[in-house]
């Protein structure tokens, strides 16, 4: 038994053990596969897990959303550039909107699906005036602007 | 029927890298440049990491268990530095180890940009470096890792919901064999003119914590058939061959049409690449 130690000055440095075959490409790939994150699958697994929970009414007077609701929020889901921006939060609300919602601590974007191939949002964030949008097309995705509010820190 | 989208909403690409290889390790003389290096790219990168690179000799004469040989350089033998996200993966990459130095990129936003920011990197740290002309760049690589997840019943996912049939790259046994498979080749094609570029496909199906993915992984070798010893002659080209960038452009091309192959119209669509 070797301790490892004794060989292998651990403090502040990194390893890299490198085995190669004559005919293998050289640089290595950072990305294992399969990688462990799947944030399309995660959101569509949260609508058609709202779908599923809220197709009848759920409160007096409340509409459930529509099965288009839910469609065009996975079309968009499929706009958004999820490796640069956060995961939206998705409810859904009384009124029949499939609800998406990005926060930080420095803004806020709501955005709403009802079946009609659209959406409308608000966004807000500290320092800017609050943008609006209504009718969007839901295939348009999100603008850069809203983008940047949501990329990653 | 369940189908496969890409990973990350619009975004298939997992990694993508932009790479040269050199006749020798920089090792030798790197500690020197070290702080140089650091300090060019202080700006760039939020991480900076030295890595030291070991040499284990496992011997048959040796007995067993044999105490490897170890000789471990006391200075920086190479250096990553990264830009990591809030939850401290690497979003960007950039490398100079061994005999490479390489650009990574996992939150990709376009070709344009990467090349843009990989060129970059790779010209000030030569120029840093200062070794180019007694260590000459030998090959270009440009990589990309695609991935795309099963939204339906993970055991009904197959290779037909996401590969064609007649692409040429993938072998027939693949297709109906359910969710877990692997297909690995390799050829050479024409690049420039009749000089060929390695082209290594490694695509692999699994099924994890209840979701299937496949990962499509496509690098393309551009060995230089006279070995480049110089930073200028690396960006404009010769006689016999293109700039830097040109290469690259046709390699990231390569990759292109290997995708246009390989993958159904619907998927295409998804990742606009439709025809």
């Amino acid at each position: 038994m070797y301790r490892l130690d004794s060989i292998f000055p651990t403090q502040g440095y990194s390893y890299v053990l490198n085995v190669q075959a004559p005919s293998e490409i050289l640089i290595s790939s950072l990305v294992p596969a399969p990688c462990p994150e799947t944030p399309t699958k995660d959101l569509f697994d949260r609508l058609t897990f709202l779908s599923g929970r809220y197709h009848s009414p759920f409160l007096p007077g409340s509409t459930p959303p529509s099965n288009q609701a839910f469609e065009d929020a996975k079309n968009f889901i499929l706009t958004l550039p999820l490796t640069k921006i956060k995961r939206p939060s998705i409810r859904v609300a009384a009124d029949g909107e499939v609800n998406f919602q990005w926060s930080g601590s420095d803004f806020k974007i709501d955005l709403g699906f009802y079946g009609n191939g659209k959406f409308s949002f608000y966004a807000a964030k500290t320092g800017q005036a609050p943008i609006i949008g209504d009718d969007i097309l839901v295939d348009s995705g999100l603008s850069n602007d809203l983008i940047s509010f949501a990329a990653n820190p | 029927m369940g189908r496969y989208l890409p990973f990350a909403g619009k975004n298939a690409i997992a990694e993508m890298s932009i790479g040269i290889l050199f006749q020798s390790a920089f090792d030798p003389g790197f500690a020197e440049k070290f702080p140089v290096i650091k300090d060019e790219f202080a700006a760039d990168f939020s991480k900076c990491e030295p890595m030291q690179q070991f040499v284990l000799n496992f011997g048959a004469a040796q007995p067993f268990p044999f105490p490897p040989s170890v000789q471990p350089p006391q200075n920086p033998s190479g250096v990553t530095f990264t830009n990591v996200r809030a939850d401290g993966s690497p979003a960007r990459l950039f490398r100079i180890m061994s005999n490479s130095i390489s650009f990574h990129m996992m939150e990709y936003t376009s070709w344009k940009e990467a090349k843009s920011l990989a060129l970059n990197y790779i010209a000030r740290s030569l120029t840093k470096l200062a070794t180019i002309d007694k260590n000459p760049a030998t090959a270009f690589v440009v990589r990309y890792c695609d991935r795309f997840t099963f939204d339906g019943d993970p055991k009904t996912a197959s290779a037909e919901n996401l590969l064609r049939r007649d692409s040429g790259f993938v072998v027939a046994s693949v297709f109906g064999s359910g969710p877990n498979w692997h297909c690995n080749s390799g050829w050479y094609q024409p690049l420039i003119n009749e000089d060929v570029a390695l082209n290594n496909l490694n695509i692999a199906s699994a099924l994890m914590q209840a979701t299937s993915s496949v990962t499509i992984d496509h690098t393309n070798l551009f060995g230089l058939a006279k070995p480049c010893n110089s930073l200028s002659e690396l960006q404009e080209g010769t006689k016999d061959r293109p700039p830097l960038e040109d290469v690259l452009n046709k390699q990231h091309q390569a990759n292109v049409e290997v995708l246009k192959k390989l993958l159904i119209p619907e998927i295409l669509k998804a990742i606009g690449l439709e025809a």
